[in-house]
């Protein structure tokens, strides 16, 4: 039975998150609708939730000129998240079990030699070199998949602290004891237990391939067809930048200025590399859920 | 204890894991060159069956910049002029284009790691400092330039292949193109100017006129279209409409009065400045510009497209006011209240240049050579393909070929001012037929500043520079767009900047300048 | 050329362990019992040596004069140098500040947004909690280019929402809110909450639906409300994660989100007393130099602050609660 009290605590909590979410969604709705808005009566009137005329032009322009374009960057967006995704949350739980392990010899050096690579890296140049001149992953897929963005240090310490804290140490050792290996200890009981911190980090992999262009930005250069949602979208507002107020000694910068795509065009490329994850995520999420609640009734 | 001894253990294990990476970096970089020309070698095989046996033909990358990257068309573009220069000069051209955003990050990082990059132009990656950082080649090592490309000297005049020296030494090959340009202009869109019934003298390409008409006319815009804006000033406005010869790539120490003395002076306190500042302020305070004007990144061109805004300013040329008005999409009036000038940077500001690591020196001032000569391979690289790109009109001019526009075309970059030569293509239909010869006659009869050629060195007083650079970045729009009152703004931007030592970048300015001075 | 990466992983992982062998004894036959925990660690290991350790040599450049012809390490080494225009500055003081002062406030407003959002959120059922996590994280999926466009769709002088709609409904005069730095606080601050919460809340909801419902069934029996049951029982058990995600952003406490920085201000040179930071005073200092020693001379300041103060902060938690400490 609920109570009085809980019911009060419930519809609290249904207006506070019925006002962030509606917070969180005007600007979109604003990206949305600026889309479908005339580009000159945008120029003229600015970014309005009324727009003084409606258009299509955008989408019709994207469509027309690059749909061959759009829809290899969507399915390249989808491969790579997958395939990062499925990569990433590999070794990130194989690393972080191990440093869950309490009596795991050097263990404490392992953490920090995980920790430092929060705080340090070599900088753009020295990278760069690495990958290219040793990892050859130049105009390659793994060029967008592996720098950066494979593991970081931030994760596993996350789920290293999930190991430590939510899955009793006893669990474990029993199963080892009654003969299985460590893999299948892992495998059989903490990967269940942990399927909260699995989806967590899985969102947070997901969302950080999904959004990333600055890979792609460094590591392609001659294989455009390469390129992800985020990449197309980006390469054009980092031009328009570029020319708005770096190139101030150049006399030609109106007319690269004068080649960009309009202001709707550039809201209808945004709310295109937002919307597969408006139709994506409720799958995503239940996904998430249950992986959340499966592992709480278990722990 | 045991924290301490982890402590020891991680210091050791992170030492040992830098000093390994470090000999493996090492490794790695001492065994590049022969690993890199192997993967060449294999590369060329690949790609190049079938031509192998036509004799040596020597594979090189090009690159340079386009504002949004490579044209859907590159491929062709490569494979056409592959079929000329690979009989022509032995050599077959990768092209390698970026847009305007990358061009520079993937051009010092694909020097910096060793790939390769034969031949590329400057633009955007600021040619002196790629010179004074190693990237670039010296042109004259083994008298490379007159050995190899003599003709690029007739082709541009030695004069102007003088003024790309850096340090005395030539690094890159200035391209044919505007080197004047026509200061204090103004581009307004026609229809207004009728609008208020200003005589149009229709047979000049530019209208000479004073500051004091100009500024009635914008009075005579405002009174009469009040609704619309004025004039929309732009980061670059105040050099366009100064005499001002802006040294070495930055406003902090220049020339004034079109750079006849080489006299470094500080622009701030000049009075030139403050006429300027104070201007643009009469014009925020009048209304004549948007209150929008320091933060909308809309180009002015669209504005005007959009018949928000009448007018903005511009570098004067030939050929500008058909550049104009196709870039606003409506009839423009181009008036000029001051003079055509070459500054000091204006020669050197983009060259062409051959990478520092390159294994194939002479065959890449052989492919230089050929887009500086070679017409026919210039028009490919400008215009395209006849007959899929462009066609050719009975009076000789070209348009876009049958079937294609603007936006379907599949090579239009619109940078052909940034190639070699474009003195030797084809005159785009809406201009002059004698459009290059008057670019010549242009660049010849401007006034040129005495520092032509002068290249800064800003190592000493690189500090200095990021501080004032982030001061004149805090101040430049309110001031020079005529948000803050000049009075009070100019006094506070130059006391800060004095602090941030700008009067060290001066004098190490003049200190260069007349060591530059003297070896001429 | 990978391959002799690992050989050299493996033949340092080795000798360290080795070391630790000589020291402690005991744990020889618990090493071999965990050979097999090593193997499945080494792929994440090998990632982070390549990704981070290898390049780091690299960090030499940030003490020398970077020439190309040269090389990273065959350039002249100049010590302190590239540093110098960190210090020698008098915006070092503004930017300093401002970096660690929102730095510190994001920290704040987010953890206490995140775990307000996320105690909710795990309280709520059906489908509208679907709706709402859905809204809150959408934000963060758009890049900060474009979160620029949209603030400055509500906050532009001309033609803005605020100053053509909302405040006209309150007979307030129109602010040009782009030339005006008091309030660039309040904008980022909010900017990145708006953008950040749903992300942040996400970790805390996984935590708080990991945690033992009987313990709040046992509260729930003895009567105790909501708020009580938030203070005594979520709270406790959510400190671990608290303190380990602030020390992770105390790690970071001198870097700053360029983007929210740069493009959300619009690089206004009005705004800069609030807006500057350690990032953008580099990116504008450096665009015209393009000199990357000078560049990878800040990250190395960030990066080395970042360490000691998380390295004392790590150790004060040790002190006070060695379990929750990050190692």
């Amino acid at each position: 039975m609920r109570t009085r009290e809980s019911k009060i605590y419930d519809a609290v909590g249904h207006i506070i998150m019925s006002f962030l979410s509606i917070i969180a969604l005007i600007p979109i709705v604003l990206m949305l609708i600026s889309s479908f808005s005339d580009n000159n009566a945008l120029l003229k009137k600015g970014y309005s939730f009324f727009p003084e005329k409606w258009s299509t032009y955008a989408y019709e322009w994207l469509l027309q000129s690059n749909s061959n374009v759009i829809l290899r960057a969507y399915a390249m967006s989808f491969i790579l998240t997958a395939v990062g995704v499925l990569i990433s949350l590999t070794i990130t739980t194989l690393l972080a079990y191990g440093l869950s392990k309490k009596d795991l010899p050097i263990r404490g050096i392992l953490t920090f030699y995980v920790f430092f690579t929060m705080l340090f890296n070599g900088g753009l140049v020295p990278t760069y070199i690495n990958y290219t001149q040793v990892f050859h992953i130049k105009d390659t897929f793994a060029g967008l998949l592996v720098p950066g963005l494979l593991m970081n240090a931030f994760n596993v310490l996350l789920m290293k602290s999930y190991f430590v804290t939510s899955i009793p140490n006893e669990i474990l050792e029993a199963a080892y004891i009654d003969g299985a290996g460590e893999f299948k200890t892992m495998y059989k009981i903490a990967i269940p237990m942990a399927k909260p911190i699995l989806a967590t980090i899985g969102m947070f992999v997901g969302i950080a391939y999904w959004n990333d262009w600055n890979n792609g930005y460094i590591y392609l250069v001659k294989s455009t067809d390469l390129y992800t949602i985020q990449n197309l979208l980006n390469r054009l507002m980092q031009n328009i930048q570029a020319l708005s107020q770096n190139a101030t000694n150049l006399d030609t910068a109106s007319q690269g200025l004068a080649q960009m795509p309009t202001s709707t065009v550039r809201m209808a490329m945004a709310t295109l590399g937002v919307l597969p994850i408006i139709v994506v995520y409720p799958f995503v999420q239940k996904f998430f859920v249950k992986g959340i609640t499966l592992g709480g009734v278990k722990g | 204890m045991k924290k301490v001894l982890a402590l020891l253990l991680t210091l050791v294990l992170v030492m040992s894991l830098a000093a390994c990476g470090k000999s493996d970096n090492k490794g790695t970089q001492g065994t590049n060159k022969t690993q890199d020309t192997g993967s060449n070698t294999n590369t060329n095989k690949d790609t190049d069956t079938g031509k192998d046996n036509t004799g040596e033909v020597t594979k090189l990358v090009m690159s340079f910049m386009t504002w949004i990257g490579a044209p859907s068309d590159t491929q062709k573009i490569q494979d056409a002029i592959n079929a000329i220069t690979i009989d022509r000069y032995g050599i077959e051209v990768e092209l390698l284009i970026s847009d305007a955003s990358s061009y520079k990050q993937n051009l010092t990082l694909a020097l910096s790691g060793g790939e390769q990059m034969d031949v590329f132009s400057t633009i955007l990656a600021n040619y002196p400092i790629l010179a004074q950082q190693g990237y670039l080649y010296d042109l004259e090592e083994n008298s490379l330039i007159t050995q190899y490309g003599q003709e690029i000297i007739d082709a541009v005049g030695q004069e102007y292949i003088d003024a790309c020296r850096v340090d005395g030494v030539l690094y890159g090959l200035p391209n044919n193109r505007d080197m004047a340009t026509g200061r204090g202009c103004a581009a307004i869109a026609t229809e207004y100017l009728e609008g208020i019934g200003y005589p149009l003298d229709d047979t000049v390409e530019i209208q000479k006129i004073t500051l004091d008409e100009l500024n009635s006319i914008y009075e005579q815009l405002h009174a009469k279209y009040p609704d619309l804006e004025v004039y929309r000033p732009v980061a670059m406005s105040m050099s366009q409409f100064s005499n001002v010869d802006i040294l070495g790539g930055n406003a902090f120490g220049v020339l004034l009065n079109y750079g006849r003395d080489l006299k470094v002076e500080n622009l701030f306190t000049s009075d030139y400045y403050k006429e300027y500042v104070a201007r643009m302020y009469s014009y925020n305070q009048k209304g004549y510009i948007s209150k929008d004007a320091t933060t909308d990144t809309t180009a002015v061109t669209e504005l005007v497209k959009a018949g928000t805004l009448m007018g903005y300013t511009t570098g004067g040329k030939p050929g500008i006011k058909q550049q104009e008005a196709s870039l606003c999409g409506r009839p423009m009036t181009i008036f000029q209240t001051m003079e055509d000038y070459v500054s000091s940077a204006a020669v050197a500001a983009f060259p062409w240049s051959i990478s520092y690591n390159t294994e194939h020196p002479e065959k890449a001032m052989t492919l230089l050579k050929a887009f500086y000569t070679d017409s026919d391979i210039a028009n490919i690289l400008s215009w395209g393909i006849e007959g899929q790109h462009y066609k050719v009109k009975d009076d000789g001019q070209i348009t876009f070929a049958d079937g294609v526009d603007a936006s379907t075309s599949g090579w239009n970059h619109s940078v052909t001012w940034e190639l070699p030569n474009q003195f030797i293509t084809h005159v785009w239909e809406g201009n002059f037929p004698t459009l290059w010869e008057d670019l010549r006659a242009f660049n010849t009869e401007a006034q040129k500043s005495k520092a032509n050629g002068f290249t800064f060195d800003p190592t000493n007083v690189a500090t200095e520079i990021t501080s004032v650079q982030n001061v004149y970045d805090e101040y430049q729009k309110s001031l020079e767009y005529g948000f803050i009152d000049p009075d009070t703004g100019i006094q506070e931007m130059n006391s800060k900047m004095m602090d941030a030592g700008l009067d060290k970048i001066i004098e190490e300015k003049q200190i260069q300048l007349d060591a530059w001075a003297a070896t001429r | 050329m990978g391959n002799s990466a690992i050989v050299y992983y493996i033949r340092d992982f080795i000798g360290v362990d080795n070391l630790a062998n000589l020291l402690i004894a005991k744990k020889r036959r618990k090493i071999k019992r965990y050979i097999p925990i090593y193997i499945m660690m080494l792929p994440g290991l090998v990632y982070l040596f390549i990704n981070n350790y290898m390049p780091l040599p690299g960090l030499v450049v940030a003490f020398k004069q970077y020439n190309a012809r040269h090389g990273i390490f065959g350039s002249k080494f100049i010590g302190l140098k590239n540093f110098e225009y960190l210090f020698k500055t008098n915006d070092a003081f503004i930017i300093t500040r401002n970096t660690i002062l929102y730095n510190l406030i994001f920290l704040i407003v987010n953890t206490v947004m995140a775990i307000m959002v996320a105690v909710i959120l795990s309280e709520l059922r059906g489908k509208r909690k679907k709706l709402y996590q859905s809204a809150i994280l959408l934000p963060n999926l758009i890049s900060t280019v474009i979160i620029g466009y949209l603030v400055y769709a509500f906050l532009s002088v001309e033609n803005g929402f605020f100053n053509n709609t909302i405040l006209p409904a309150f007979g307030i005069d129109s602010i040009s809110w782009y030339s005006e730095a008091k309030y660039w606080p309040l904008i980022i601050i909010f900017t990145n909450a708006w953008r950040s919460v749903g992300y942040n809340c996400i970790i805390y909801l996984a935590t708080i639906m990991g945690f033992d419902r009987a313990f709040y069934e046992s509260a729930m029996v003895d009567g105790a409300s909501r708020w009580k049951q938030f203070r005594y029982i979520t709270l406790p058990l959510l400190k671990p994660t608290i303190i380990m995600l602030s020390l992770m952003a105390i790690g970071r406490m001198f870097y700053s989100d360029f983007g929210l920085f740069f493009q959300v201000p619009m690089n206004q040179g009005a705004l800069y007393s609030t807006t500057s930071t350690i990032d953008t005073y580099v990116y504008r200092g450096l665009l015209q130099l393009g000199n990357i020693s000078m560049s990878a001379a800040a990250g190395l300041y960030q990066s080395i602050v970042g360490f000691i103060l998380v390295l004392g902060a790590n150790l004060l938690v040790r002190k006070l609660d060695k379990d929750s400490a990050l190692f």
